[in-house]
């Protein structure tokens, strides 16, 4: 049995807010707890009279920390690839699996994106042993990778069934 | 998935005060192809077509991919090197420091 079969898609929603915003609360109190560790295990520390030394003003500002703009520029370009590849078609999972082939309502799709996120979950515990067992680089490529047949075989298997 | 071997990666291979700095330009780019992205990918599932979105996700990811793996796997390398292989009774019963 679902909420929403029980109380309504509305109500559903609802309800589903509060339990976010009610999550959301309770994720500041893990937060709240760092800052009595900040003081002693703080990076930034190291380098800040320096920094506040030789400041430069403006826009420049932004960018005076940088000494790897090379990595950074790939880092910027590869993250905006893979941003668009997201952002092409998974915020509209709901609408493709609604009113595309599947036909699934909104029941079906919670019950999708649960099993989606619990697999995700599980298969993410796996890459520190990738990691462990060859470049980091190499296993990062490789779990990306994995994911394509996947993302193929939703758009293309309802051409074929 | 990747998301923990790459923070993991993208720390070690930047300095301490230029990490913020690279996840604010890589969010705030992305975010701004996102947006784009978005648009396109809602005017296509508006005309009908449940293909094309998936085969742009996949070629956009074998892209970024790709490009992400050739520039920064010489690095780890050169920087980093290679990690000592380890079997799975291994790390199991390796001391925790």
């Amino acid at each position: 049995m679902l909420f929403i079969d029980s109380i309504g898609k509305v109500d559903a929603y609802r309800y589903a807010t509060y339990a976010g915003l009610g999550l959301w609360f309770l994720s500041l109190i893990p937060a709240l707890m760092l800052r009595s560790h900040e003081a002693e295990d703080r990076p930034e520390e190291q380098f800040k009279s320096n920094a506040s030394a030789n400041k430069p003003r403006g826009i420049r500002n932004l960018f005076s920390g940088i000494s790897h703009p090379r990595r950074i520029v790939y880092f910027v370009i590869t993250s905006a690839f893979a941003s668009v590849a997201f952002a092409i078609v998974a915020p509209l999972f709901n609408v493709v699996l609604q009113e595309g082939d599947v036909h699934a309502d909104e029941g079906e799709i919670g019950v999708m994106f649960a099993i989606a996120q619990l697999s995700l979950a599980v298969v993410t515990l796996t890459t520190p042993l990738l990691a462990a067992r060859m470049l980091r680089v190499d296993a990062i490529a490789i779990t990306r990778l994995a994911a394509i047949p996947f993302i193929l075989g939703i758009g293309l298997l309802p051409l074929i069934f | 998935m990747a998301s923990p071997l790459d923070d993991s990666f993208n720390m070690d291979v930047l300095d301490a005060k230029e990490r913020a700095t690279n996840t604010g330009l890589e969010i705030a780019v992305g975010s701004g192809f996102s947006a784009i992205a978005i648009l396109v990918g809602s005017r296509l599932l508006d005309g009908g077509d449940f293909t094309t979105p998936f085969l742009i996700m996949a070629g956009f990811s074998a892209i970024s991919t790709l490009i992400y793996w050739r520039v920064f796997r010489r690095l780890e390398i050169s920087e980093l090197g290679k990690p000592e292989t380890e079997t799975v009774a291994e790390l199991a019963v390796a001391p925790a420091d």
